[in-house]
């Protein structure tokens, strides 16, 4: 086994699960990005760094170019603020995955609820597909979630979550996704 | 750098929600009636992530995704692309 190279690996995790902290703007749903991409990298940062900073806080701007509903052949570009401050690996306030808490959060498992946000959806979005079809109001979103690294020196993530929309009408949704580190 | 896949499953009340069309909506929209009485895939997809690091606090991310409908959603009248893409961009600074 080359040592050296796995030893560059490691540290180039740490350096990834310090700095990539979640940023994605339109991460409430419904949005095309995958459920995993909303909270990326931040279980590693509990396996390659073993003290974590009691809080880690990002801000700035970010924007987006997606559907303007899921199935729509128009597009929009969306933007606004990103925030997102993290406590340890235990409870987190974020534009991407709402205000949350780790009920488990060992080395390399976490499992955890929160609260997020369902953007809905507007006639006005896309007038001319969605006219008479009323309006899809913004809705809380319930979570129960849970995120799983197979191992420090194979660090593939598998994260899955189920959620409920709690508008009338609104219906539940699970996903099981999975993502790994690529390396430089 | 992160890279993976997911798959997304939704109950016949969500898919109906968001993807369906009542008699009600038919007669008031352009679309025929589309009714899921059935749980399944809403969608699959792939996701990309990267960011890049400008100075020790400021940071440039990029998010993109590919996202494929389940073919109850695609079968209905409101969907016009089975795939979506996205792409995400953010300036952030590390506090």
């Amino acid at each position: 086994m080359d040592y050296s190279k796995l030893a560059n690996f490691s540290r180039f995790l740490i350096f990834l699960t310090f700095f990539t902290m979640p940023t994605a703007i339109v991460a409430q749903t419904p949005s095309p990005l995958q459920e995993w991409q909303y909270s990326r990298g931040l279980i590693l940062a509990g396996i390659f760094e073993s003290d974590l900073p009691e809080f880690r806080v990002i801000s700035g701007v970010g924007s987006a170019i997606q559907p303007i509903y899921d199935g729509s052949r128009a597009y929009r570009v969306l933007g606004g603020p990103v925030i997102n401050v993290q406590f340890k690996d235990i409870a987190f306030i974020s534009t991407c995955d709402g205000i949350g808490y780790n009920v488990v959060h060992k080395r390399g498992l976490q499992l955890g609820v929160s609260i997020a946000y369902d953007r809905g959806r507007k006639e006005r979005d896309d007038y001319t597909n969605l006219i008479g079809m009323g309006d899809k109001p913004v809705s809380a979103v319930p979570k129960l979630f849970g995120a799983w690294v197979v191992s420090q020196g194979f660090p593939l993530v598998i994260r899955a979550d189920i959620r409920h929309l709690l508008r009338a009408g609104g219906g539940s949704i699970a996903d099981l996704g999975a993502y790994f580190p690529l390396a430089r | 750098m992160f890279f993976g896949p997911s798959i997304t499953v939704a109950d016949k009340r969500y898919l109906q929600d968001m993807y369906g069309v009542t008699n009600q909506e038919s007669a008031s929209s352009r679309h025929v009636a589309y009714s899921i009485k059935q749980s399944g895939i809403e969608a699959t997809g792939l996701g990309f992530s990267a960011t890049w690091t400008l100075s020790r606090h400021y940071l440039v991310n990029i998010d993109a995704a590919i996202n494929h409908l389940g073919h109850l959603p695609t079968d209905s009248p409101l969907v016009e692309r089975a795939s979506g893409h996205v792409v995400a961009f953010s300036f952030v600074y590390t506090w």
